[in-house]
């Protein structure tokens, strides 16, 4: 069973600098793909998530939330026709909010921010610990999307749905 | 009635800062300037954690006291949903590849007190890959906590660039 690690809160560059890459190639013997730059990977062999929570909090130079969820929870979501009916524009980005546990309690969706009026942050669908969403690619995204952590109630990280489909892409469905 | 309460305020300031050691006539020239240059090297220390995405050097700039005030794009902030705020929006940014300030402006208010005014400009990337560009101009009112100058009201407006 495949896995996939989103890290949360870590940049190439600043503060908590790792490179992506880099951290990739140590886990090779898992066969291990770097997705991106925010901290995202495929873990092709298998391996207990207990373990490969070990071995990335050893790895990695800060301490970070780490969420890890199974490849095929990945696949089903991209499969899945989320945006149906929604606009596509250059201005608006499709996301998916990876969740480090189930929330206790969770707000009924869609959800939009702000609340009324015209939305900035729009959350369409929950699969499990998966939100899927899009915002308009403007400054308040950024506090906008902040929101969900205390919307939920839990910390979670998000990325493009293209990153998404890239990692959907790597897995194949045969390794899942 | 609303007039009548910021004239109160207005006058109740003027007097707590005449009443102030240190106020403004009995700074000397080179003083003034000692106190603007401590103030700009804060807030540059801000820019440079943004830069670096240093969520400690960010919060560092912030005091945690009793009546901070963020005001933001309509909204007012206290200490604490600011620093929920800034944390969670940290987390969403991957980088930040520039952030600049300019047009900037120092107010010595007193010995441990200033404003300071700018103009900012900054990018970041977030953790799905969209570079997002915004602009705008800031006020900090800020005090010195034993030496460390901090923001105790502050506000400002996001202009998208």
């Amino acid at each position: 069973m495949a896995l996939v690690v989103l890290l949360r809160g870590v940049n190439v560059g600043g503060h908590r600098t790792f490179r992506p890459a880099v951290l990739a190639a140590q886990l090779q013997h898992l066969g291990a793909v770097n997705i991106g730059a925010a901290g995202t990977f495929v873990i092709r062999q298998p391996v207990s998530r207990t373990a490969l929570r070990a071995e990335l909090v050893r790895r990695l130079p800060f301490e970070t939330e780490i969420m890890i969820c199974e490849g095929r929870e990945i696949v089903r979501l991209v499969s899945r026709p989320h945006f149906v009916g929604q606009p596509v524009s250059r201005d608006i980005t499709r996301f998916v909010s990876v969740m480090a546990r189930r929330p206790k309690e969770a707000p009924a969706l869609p959800l939009q921010i702000p609340a009324t009026g015209p939305w900035d942050v729009q959350v369409v669908a929950r699969e499990d610990r998966l939100l899927v969403g899009q915002y308009r690619r403007q400054m308040k995204a950024i506090s906008h999307l902040g929101m969900l952590d205390r919307m939920f109630g839990v910390p979670l990280t998000t990325r493009n749905w293209n990153t998404m489909t890239t990692i959907a892409r790597v897995l194949g469905a045969d390794a899942v | 009635m609303t007039r009548f309460r910021t004239i109160a305020h207005a006058t109740l300031a003027a007097g707590a800062l005449a009443c102030s050691a240190g106020a403004p006539a009995d700074l000397t020239d080179a003083e003034r300037a000692e106190i603007t240059a401590a103030v700009e090297a804060s807030v540059d220390g801000y820019r440079e954690a943004a830069l670096s995405r240093n969520l400690d050097g960010l919060l560092a700039l912030w005091a945690n006291v009793d009546g901070f005030v963020l005001a933001a794009d309509g909204e007012i902030a206290d200490y604490a949903a600011m620093e929920t705020g800034l944390r969670a929006e940290m987390a969403t940014i991957q980088s930040v590849p520039y952030f600049e300030l300019s047009d900037r402006h120092t107010y010595v208010l007193a010995r441990d007190a200033a404003s300071h005014t700018t103009r900012y400009r900054w990018s970041a990337v977030l953790t799905t890959g969209d570079t997002l560009r915004v602009r705008g101009s800031w006020v900090y009112v800020l005090k010195n906590f034993d030496g460390a100058w901090r923001v105790v009201h502050s506000g400002g407006a996001h202009v998208p660039e």
